[in-house]
């Protein structure tokens, strides 16, 4: 399989010798990240299944994972500034590995915690960031896990 | 206008720069017509690139930097990632000129962005300050009432509640202050006695008789005494409580009203479990708290404070040496309240995990034991009621640890009390400093009373953290304003049944975009079908007709009227759904019928029925119409409970009808009965029906044909099939399916 990236992270794939507006979708995003890509078109029809990335030449796989690297990304928190409970939100300050942010979550939201001890975050906007090891904050945090 | 929502939460500007806007406007002598802000780099850090839509270009602004492209020169495509978006600029030859990258908070805006340069500009209703704002709040109107207020002032809200029982207040008010003042007598009396009567008398500075008549008189005031004070604590019992029932009514009916005006969107957001404990458990909590929590606490302080006084007076130095220590001690209360806080809120969360699990399996049932789940559903329930457990026993740890170590201080100042009183009561009574043994026993009764309220203030703290925290779930709901935006000028009318759907995008969520810009006009009396795959948006479409939520942006008309301007119950009232699972309230088939329509005639119902094919088998049950259905109650089909729902869509006599998916999940012979049913509806009213089986829209004058969330095709049933194109795969797929059941 052949993939080129664009300027503006686009996708394409070689299909009968004709570069293809592609979208790959993970279909375990969050339990399984590096498995089983659907490559889909541009009208979210299935062309194929990519079950693993390893399949790929060396070339091949960097432009997928620079590519997934945009798809999936999400904020790396490093450490929390504040939590504040406003009316109808929680509203927060972190430090993350792309300078301070802020977000707010709804009040039945709350952090999720996985197995690994990973913190998921999602804002109300659907922004979402992950916190694996907290230079501060822990105390912050904990009253809201 | 919500600057602080810019300020405090999104962090950036509430409207266009204003250098940006005038070289738009002076420099270049254009207008603005929309604008977005990309948030970040190609990095993903921060960043602020302001794009500007004008009448034929569109500009771009980063610091000093500054583009110009014209509109008919470019095209867009767009690039959503998880939390990190772009939209490019290409020139004709699929070139990427510029790459704009953005957050999901900028994600209406940039949708909104892309239909602009797809659709063009005359497609816009609103200014451009007015899409921004809007377009960036809504996420968070949603979810924010527009008052903002802290936890202590729910205490005081809590309290203003109490402002129509003034009078229950005032007389709970007079038991207890009585109550405390009458406590203090005792302890004093008994000093006095041993002083001036136990001890002249063994002295023999005072004779027997006169001794045992002042004796008589103590003993008799002692007694009076406790009755005024067993009377004050009644009068306080009675009138505080019903007093608390009252606020817990008036609390519950206030929540229960005002849920009833509450969106859609809200009750997508909580569990019908959580409203259900607020309306329930959360009431009765603060009814413990008003009724007692508050006079209890008010008690305490006023006989700390009246006990001080006393003991000071008595003997200043043991008084000051008791009550110096009270407020360190009282402050050293709160603090450790303030930690329980946290810890209560951990707890609380445990606990609806916990329920959550009751809640999800219970009606769930079905599917855990026809998948023989029942194993893995009791070790999830007891995961979850062992993390409850130990969260609860955090708490009390901490609680077993602080409350001896308060009660060790305070012993050790009664210890230190009396370290400074022996050797002054042993000193003769001429020295100064002496204490005579009366006062002492004053003093030593007071010192007893002196830990209860101490004791009440620690667990009145509890008691106060769990009621505040049970109000401000109250409160939270009570302050959920509705979030569907009206015109002020709000007008009621009989409508004809005119729909237009003018570039309508609608997100539920803010985040993605169910419907992508839906353009269409229905005339009154037509009957439309709507048709598409599953998850294309036809029930969406629909709940945006009787406003169930607001558009995202464009704008609905009934007969020419924004939707916005009619009044709700009028519009609701004129717009009738029947659901593909019709939902029957407890009570009788009666009941449901006439749900909508209380006035309607036996007859009427009758004929209703009649008409919507459920007549039969209503009088197949023993009760006939009196039949219980819902909840417990003699169970319905689907066929049967959608015709029933029929029914009360033909009692309601609606100008507008929405059929949603009526045919879809039943038998062949039911499906005739609901069709005919329908035929019979459909007369003299704008129809819209959403249809799986397209045998059933052979009828209908238009079809549109919707594919994620776009309207893709329009037509008769004749001219689709002509056209070879989405709705003929989907006719032929279903002709496949049925010579697949019936070969
Ligand atoms: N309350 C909701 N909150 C969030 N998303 C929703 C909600 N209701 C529907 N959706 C989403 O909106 C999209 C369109 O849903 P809609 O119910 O309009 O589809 P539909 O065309 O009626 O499908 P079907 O034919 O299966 O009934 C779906 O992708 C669905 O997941
Ligand atoms: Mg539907």
């Amino acid at each position: 399989m052949e993939f080129k990236l664009a300027k503006d992270h686009k996708l394409f794939w070689l299909k009968n010798k004709s570069w293809l507006e592609v979208e790959l979708k993970a279909c375990f995003p969050t339990s399984h990240p590096d498995k089983y890509f659907s490559i889909r078109d541009d009208q979210g029809q299935e062309l194929a299944l990519l079950e693993d990335l390893n399949i790929l030449d060396d070339q091949n796989k960097q432009i997928v994972e620079s590519y997934l690297s945009f798809k999936s990304f999400v904020f790396e928190v490093i450490g929390i500034y504040e939590i504040e409970e406003d009316y109808g939100l929680r509203h927060f300050e972190v430090k993350t590995n792309k300078g301070d942010r802020s977000f707010q979550m709804a009040l039945e939201i709350w952090p999720q915690v996985f197995e690994d001890g990973t913190i998921v975050f999602e804002d109300l906007h659907g922004e979402q960031y992950q916190a694996k090891n907290l230079e501060f904050g822990h105390k912050t945090l904990e009253a809201y896990l | 206008m919500n600057t602080q929502y810019f300020d405090r939460y999104l962090k950036q500007h509430a409207t266009l720069p204003k250098k940006i806007k005038e070289v738009v406007e002076i420099k270049c002598a254009d207008r603005v017509i929309f604008y977005a802000l990309s948030d970040l780099d190609e990095h993903f850090e921060k960043n602020e690139k302001w794009i500007v839509v004008g009448s034929k270009e569109l500009y771009l602004f980063q610091g000093e930097d500054f583009k110009v492209y014209a509109l008919d020169s470019i095209s867009v495509r767009e690039n959503l990632g998880k939390v990190v978006n772009n939209l490019a600029l290409l020139d004709k030859s699929g070139n990427v000129l510029e790459t704009l990258w953005f957050g999901q908070k900028q994600n209406i805006l940039f949708a909104q962005l892309k239909y602009l340069l797809e659709e063009g500009i005359e497609n816009i209703n609103a200014t451009a300050d007015e899409l921004y704002q809007d377009g960036l709040l809504k996420p968070l109107l949603k979810n924010q009432a527009s008052t903002e207020i802290k936890e202590n002032q729910v205490v005081w809200r809590l309290l203003s509640y109490l402002k129509p029982y003034k009078k229950e207040v005032f007389q709970g008010s007079i038991g207890a202050v009585g109550l405390t003042i009458v406590s203090l007598f005792p302890a004093y009396l008994s000093g006095k006695v041993l002083d001036k009567v136990i001890e002249p008398f063994q002295d023999g500075r005072l004779d027997g008789k006169e001794a045992m008549q002042i004796g008589v008189l103590f003993i008799s005031t002692l007694g009076l005494i406790y009755l005024a004070k067993q009377f004050f604590i009644w009068l306080r019992l009675k009138k505080m409580s019903i007093m608390g029932e009252k606020v817990a009514r008036d609390l519950r009916a206030d929540l229960f009203k005002h849920i009833q005006t509450l969106d859609m969107d809200f009750f997508a957001s909580k569990h019908t479990g959580t409203i259900i404990s607020r309306v329930s458990s959360d009431t009765d909590r603060i009814w413990d708290f008003v009724a007692f929590g508050v006079v209890e606490v008010s008690i305490a302080f006023l006989t700390l404070i009246g006990l001080s006084g006393v003991l000071i007076s008595l003997d200043w130095r043991l008084g000051l040496l008791m009550t110096v220590p009270v407020p360190i001690i009282i402050f050293a209360i709160y603090r450790h309240g303030e930690r329980m806080k946290r810890m209560f809120l951990r707890c609380w969360r445990r606990w609806s995990e916990l329920t959550a699990i009751v809640g999800d399996t219970v009606p769930g049932i079905q599917v855990v034991k026809s998948f023989n789940q029942e194993k893995k559903e009791i070790r999830r329930f007891s995961n979850k009621n062992e993390a409850a457990l130990n969260e609860f026993n955090e708490v009390h740890e901490a609680w077993t640890k602080f409350w001896p170590s308060i009660f060790l201080v305070v012993h050790g100042i009664m210890i230190l009390v009396w370290v400074m009183a022996f050797p002054r009561l042993l000193s003769p009574a001429s020295e100064v400093g002496h204490i005579s043994a009366g006062t002492f026993v004053s003093f030593l009764l007071y010192m007893t009373m002196f830990t209860q309220p101490i004791e009440i203030i620690g667990q009145m703290a509890r008691m106060l953290n769990r009621a505040s925290s049970s109000a401000y779930r109250v409160f939270e709901i009570l302050d959920t304003k509705p979030v569907l935006d009206t015109d002020e000028s709000v007008v009621k009318t009989k409508l004809k049944g005119e729909i237009e759907f003018q570039n309508v995008i609608f997100s539920y969520d803010g985040v993605r975009n169910v419907l992508k810009g839906i353009n269409f006009r229905i005339e009154p009396g037509e009957m439309i079908g709507l048709v598409g795959p599953s998850g294309s948006g036809k029930s969406t479409i629909t709940k945006l007709m009787n406003r169930f939520y607001d558009v995202t942006s464009g704008e609905i008309k009934l007969d020419g009227m924004s939707l916005k301007r009619l009044e709700i119950g009028n519009l609701r009232s004129q717009i009738a759904v029947v659901h593909q699972d019709p939902y029957l309230f407890h009570g009788t088939i009666l009941d449901n019928i006439t749900y909508g329509n209380d006035k309607a005639t036996l007859s009427q119902v009758i004929e209703a029925c009649k008409a919507a094919n459920a007549h039969e088998f209503i009088l197949k049950f023993k009760e006939g119409y009196d039949t219980k259905v819902g909840e417990r109650g003699q169970t319905l089909s689907g066929g049967e409970r959608q015709r029933i729902s029929i029914a009360r869509a033909i009692l309601n006599d609606p100008k507008i009808l929405i059929l949603d998916e009526a045919t879809s999940a039943v038998d062949t012979e039911t499906e005739r009965k609901i069709q005919d049913a329908l035929d019979r509806l459909v007369e003299g009213r704008t129809v819209i029906a959403i249809a799986h089986r397209l045998s059933t829209l052979r009828k209908a004058n238009r079809i549109l044909v919707v594919k994620d969330g776009e309207i893709e095709e329009v037509g008769t049933h004749q001219e689709l099939m002509k056209n070879d194109g989405e709705y003929k795969k989907l006719q032929d797929m279903q002709t496949e399916m049925f010579n697949l059941l019936h070969a």
